[in-house]
């Protein structure tokens, strides 16, 4: 485990978010209702179940999946913006009905002694960043260089993400929620940029052109879409989200990252295990196939363009705005 | 707590993480008269930023932005 990619990248971002909420004093353990943390594992779980039907999370599913001229993550578009409605109803219809599961009745820890602390959290901060080049040092000297430099990387990115309070569930949550549309409008300009990017890429034969192609059209990019979907605004994080937040301090946010790794390899290992589900969750379609380069990179621009100017549109007559 | 104002409302989101202290003030929002004050009390930094946004659009005005 301490050797695979993704789970290097994951424990940096875990540890960089960690080392930088220290070092601007917002790190506290945050502890929630009980039905704030249920909430927390369910959603994580399902996060973890629409990932492994997606054949990767928001990131891995759908921001990479699209940029890399994937159906899938077309389908997983479609699926993510069903699912973040559906959570998000049932995200207003809990404040009607159980009003009393989201009351402020959590604390953060240490109220009396809090000053203290909070004037140590800098120092503290100062020697987590420090213990990882210690780690990325012993890492180099085991030969495993890569893995070190990767862990530096997941740490810088950890600290950014926290720093910015990047959040992926807004792009598709907002339109519904509040109408706000930057989260949405930026995530649509970048995978122009980066689709534009990755046909380069892949056209000139720089890289495999299955390269971040999920086996996913459409079944499981879409539903699995719907899935994660309803998981990251019923956790309140999406995968990196959860993960910066985890390392806040959320207590939610924690059951929600360690319920979607347990669910997510879990489901993996079963829909691997049966040749009829893995059929199921579709095909593996890289667009320029069927409609070559060009008129993929037309479709996805086109996509794109569509959801930042209905978004923005939307912003100013909410159109799409579900009221409480 | 802001000095010499008194809040005719509180909401008291505590432990709570983003979106629930945002979708809590805007059903209270949407109970408040024109010219009464909510008092929001919570603990994720979020908030901080959020919070002002939804008032800004809704047309309130933000007095405090403390933690």
């Amino acid at each position: 485990v301490l050797i695979s990619t993704n789970s290097i990248l994951t424990l940096g971002l875990l540890w960089g978010a960690f080392g930088s909420a220290l070092l601007s004093k917002q790190f506290a353990i945050r502890k929630a209702p009980p039905l704030e943390l249920l909430k927390g594992c369910v959603g994580g779980t399902l996060m973890g179940i629409g990932a492994a039907m997606a054949g990767g999370c928001n990131v891995g599913g759908f921001y990479t999946a699209v940029s890399a001229l994937s159906a899938s993550g077309i389908a997983m578009m479609i699926g993510l913006l069903i699912g973040a409605y559906l959570g998000l109803r049932y995200l207003y219809w809990e404040l009607e009905h159980l009003p009393s599961g989201s009351t402020g009745s959590g604390s953060i820890s240490k109220e009396g002694k809090q000053v203290d602390w909070l004037k140590i959290e800098p120092y503290i901060g100062a020697v987590v960043f420090l213990a990882a080049f210690v780690c990325a040092g012993i890492y180099n000297r085991e030969a495993y260089t890569e893995v070190g430099g990767l862990l530096l990387c997941g740490i810088a990115f950890g600290f950014i993400i926290q720093r910015t309070r990047f959040c992926f569930v807004r792009g598709f949550r907002e339109p519904f929620m509040t109408g706000e549309s930057q989260v949405p409008r930026a995530i649509a300009i970048s995978i122009i940029v980066s689709a534009l990017g990755f046909a380069t890429l892949k056209w000139s034969g720089l890289r495999g052109e299955n390269v971040y192609v999920p086996q996913a059209f459409w079944f499981g990019g879409l539903v699995g879409g719907v899935i994660f979907g309803i998981g990251m605004v019923v956790a309140g994080g999406c995968g990196s989200g959860s993960v910066w937040r985890a390392g806040e301090g959320h207590i939610k946010l924690i059951l929600a990252v360690i319920f979607f790794a347990l669910s997510t390899s879990l489901f993996k290992a079963w829909i691997r295990s049966s040749d009829s589900l893995n059929s199921l969750m579709g095909y593996r379609i890289f667009m320029p196939d069927f409609l070559t380069y060009k008129w993929s990179l037309i479709l996805i621009i086109a996509i794109m363009l569509a959801y930042y100017i209905i978004t923005a549109w939307n912003e100013e007559t909410e159109k799409f705005v579900v009221e409480l | 707590m802001v000095e010499n104002i008194t809040p005719d409302e509180t909401l008291d989101c505590r432990g709570l993480s983003c979106p629930m202290p945002l979708l809590k003030v805007k059903k209270a929002l949407k109970k408040l008269k024109p010219g009464q004050i909510l008092e929001v009390l919570g603990t994720d930094p979020g908030s901080k930023n959020d919070i002002p946004g939804l008032c800004q659009k809704a047309g309130r005005r933000v007095s405090r932005n403390g933690r």
